[in-house]
């Protein structure tokens, strides 16, 4: 336990911004976490791969505000790397494997199922002041990542990402061998 | 704002000072506008919420309502009566008396006002037992054969203890740990103990108490609020850092750490959770 410092770690973007109080809210909603809680976000993925939180992309008019879906706190399969919350008591380390700077939102829920612990999105609206193109598309890099992913974390209940927009009822696509026909 | 107590007591009963304690000290954070529930067991499933306090009197082991925040109150030597010798370092322990632990001292009044000597005509004697049975002292008989026994049953009432001790001329103790000594001492009986006698300490440090409480109080309080938090990020353009992230409404006291250009995610977020250990404020790596 790294009880000389902090309890939770809030690692975050550089161009996020938090509006005041922010911290006390976010402390708040972890309380309410069971003692399981390794990981946490504030916007991801729901177990049936649905978009989760209360966030602003400022790419987008409109905020992200899933209250009327979700009951928070909710078990993530997957968090935006935007803000990504440690519980540092629990002496958790991202796995060095996963090279890149992408889904490690992904693999830190992975990780903290394969302890047998959780990760949850909890209510704490926050800002992304973004400047990533929408017009970024997954390349070579990123499926073997992604390939990687899939065949360190094989009993995973499941694999998603905030960068894929997913129709609900075609979850086999997220499947590298479905998304990446070619490199596979 | 302030976090609520929890604290486990057995059910009340009037003929045990360390019962009278737990529920006096439910009464003196009520009064000063804690929220306050008293807990008499756990059934292994109930937890105590994230951000309470859980008190413990030291014949609780462990830390059964697994609480964050716990304080021990040692009101008895540490293991005599039942629960654990040494506590959990995390523990904030406060204590009776320094014969028990050596900790911060939380003593409450328990004597009533009507424990006094009334001056009525007085004859023969009586004695206790109570936790002397634990030492093997009362198996040889020291109390005068016609002495009247005090026992948890009887006298029902507090008050009639103390009319039923203004009766007698001398108090014979096997329990050398007990209020009662100072009780019968205040009825104007002759107390005499069977064994070690203890000196009390409770006259001279019962005065003191409500600075003990709001030690106590400060101290508990300030634990249950410690939740610390930072921030850490991986910068690659220190421009959009001063611009956003840097602008955050957040506290200048929480410590954010920051990494430049890392090898790459995974390797840099571990580099800043490493840094946690760290009380710099703001650290570079």
């Amino acid at each position: 336990m790294e009880a000389e410092g902090a309890d939770i770690a809030v690692l975050t973007h550089q161009d996020m911004f938090f509006r005041q109080g922010w911290v006390e809210l976010m402390t708040e909603k972890i309380s309410e976490l069971p003692d399981s809680w390794v990981v946490a976000g504030v916007i991801g993925k729901d177990m049936e791969g649905n978009i989760c939180g209360k966030f602003h992309d400022t790419r987008i008019p409109l905020q992200f505000n899933t209250g009327h879906r979700h009951s928070f706190p909710v078990a993530a399969c997957c968090f935006d790397e935007a803000v990504i919350i440690v519980n540092l008591k629990k002496g958790f380390r991202f796995d060095e494997r996963l090279d890149g700077f992408d889904i490690y939102g992904t693999m830190c829920v992975l990780q903290a199922w394969e302890r047998g612990e959780t990760a949850w999105i909890i209510e704490a609206f926050c800002e992304h002041y973004c400047t990533r193109p929408f017009t970024w598309f997954p390349d070579e890099e990123f499926a073997r990542r992604w390939k990687w992913l899939w065949d360190t974390y094989k009993d995973a209940t499941k694999i998603d990402s905030t960068v894929f927009g997913v129709p609900k009822n075609e979850p086999d696509i997220l499947k590298p061998e479905n998304m990446f026909p070619e490199e596979m | 704002m302030k976090a609520p107590y929890i604290i486990m007591a057995p059910e009340y009963r009037h003929n045990s000072a360390g019962v009278r304690a737990l529920y006096r000290l439910k009464d003196e954070l009520l009064k000063r506008g804690y929220r306050v529930s008293v807990c008499q067991g756990s059934d292994g499933k109930w937890t105590a919420p994230r951000g309470s306090i859980v008190v413990y009197p030291e014949i609780v082991p462990g830390n059964p309502l697994k609480g964050k925040t716990v304080a021990r109150w040692v009101l008895n030597y540490p293991g005599l009566l039942d629960g654990d010798k040494e506590y959990d370092k995390s523990e904030i322990i406060f204590t009776w008396s320094e014969l028990y632990y050596d900790a911060p001292l939380l003593m409450l009044p328990l004597i009533e006002d009507f424990f006094r000597d009334e001056k009525r005509p007085r004859s023969g004697s009586c004695f206790w037992v109570g936790k002397g049975l634990y030492t093997g002292l009362v198996n040889d008989q020291k109390h005068p054969s016609d002495a009247v026994e005090i026992t948890y049953a009887w006298p029902e009432t507090r008050e009639e203890l103390a009319k039923f001790l203004n009766e007698k001329e001398v108090f014979y103790t096997y329990d050398n740990n007990t209020l009662l000594t100072r009780e019968a001492e205040m009825c104007g009986c002759k107390v005499v103990v069977i064994g070690e006698k203890l000196e009390s300490d409770y006259d001279e440090f019962i005065r003191d108490y409500e600075s003990q409480i709001e030690r106590f109080i400060e101290v508990t309080q300030k634990a249950a609020d410690k939740v610390k938090v930072s921030f850490g990020v991986m910068i690659n353009d220190w421009q959009r850092y001063d611009m956003v992230l840097r602008q955050s409404e957040i506290d200048p006291a929480i410590h954010c750490h920051w990494l430049k250009s890392p090898e790459s995610a995974t390797k840099g977020l571990n580099k800043l959770l490493a840094l946690w250990k760290l009380r710099a404020r703001i650290s570079q790596s």
